[in-house]
């Protein structure tokens, strides 16, 4: 499913501009405004994710959000990803920007 | 008299719950700092082997100033530790003259965890870029 995210690293060949998480493709970015439209697997998005995202329909990379993603909501689909990628601690920190 | 063997041969890997994974990033591109266009993670308990890759890039209308554009696959361990196997580059303002291709082929081995990057750039003024990344990869119980 498509969901606008936060990026993160400096866009330096060391450090490309990315997002937080461990599968996705067709990143389409705003690095002004550090945002990017991301096709993230159904499988790797938790249902309260969805039903955020849902909620809350973006249609370009500028308008901010209504309501931030809440802090709560971003540690859940953390651990929703640990256990789904069973590699350890929670790795990934994604946040819907 | 029972006899046991011990010795019960594995399945190969294509035999051992085995998948396809393709990742294709193809688009036209205006000047941008270094992103990561697809990323593929090895989960827990499986094994992936890049059976092939490739990268391309095409100047598609002419810079003002021509700078480096690229097209990588990337390889990162756990540690973030990395490889660019294959990766095409230009520094060329000639327009759809040239295409600057590479592919690669092989099996190269990522275990859970590590990842597989398509990654762009283009640090021209002005003008548009066809990049292309991709890579085909198995993908198995580990």
């Amino acid at each position: 499913m498509i969901i606008r995210m936060a990026l993160i690293g400096n866009g330096t060949l060391y450090s490309p501009f990315t997002i937080d998480l461990p599968s996705f493709s067709g990143v389409i970015t705003n690095e002004t405004t550090g945002r990017a439209f991301v096709d993230v697997p159904a499988s790797d998005v938790s249902p309260d994710v969805a039903a955020f995202v849902a909620a809350y329909p973006t249609v370009d990379l500028t308008t901010p959000l209504p309501v931030p993603f809440p802090q709560s909501l971003a540690n859940a689909w953390a651990e929703f990803l640990a256990r789904r990628y069973d590699l350890g601690t929670a790795k990934w920190h994604p946040v819907v920007f | 008299m029972k006899v046991t063997s011990y010795a019960v041969a594995r399945p190969a890997y294509y035999d051992r719950n085995a998948s396809s994974v393709i990742q294709t990033d193809l688009a036209v591109y205006a000047p941008h700092t270094a992103t990561v266009r697809v990323t593929y993670t090895v989960a827990a308990g499986k094994k992936m082997f890049i059976e092939t890759s490739s990268t391309l890039l095409q100047n598609s209308t002419a810079p003002t100033v021509a700078g480096l554009a690229t097209s990588i696959v990337r390889l990162q361990n756990v540690a973030l530790q990395f490889t660019d196997p294959i990766r095409s580059d230009t520094l060329t303002s000639a327009v759809l003259t040239t295409i600057y291709d590479k592919s690669l082929t092989g099996q190269t081995t990522l275990y859970a965890g590590e990842q597989a990057l398509l990654i762009t750039a283009n640090s021209s003024t002005g003008g548009t870029v066809t990049h292309l990344c991709a890579f085909k990869a198995t993908l198995f119980d580990a």
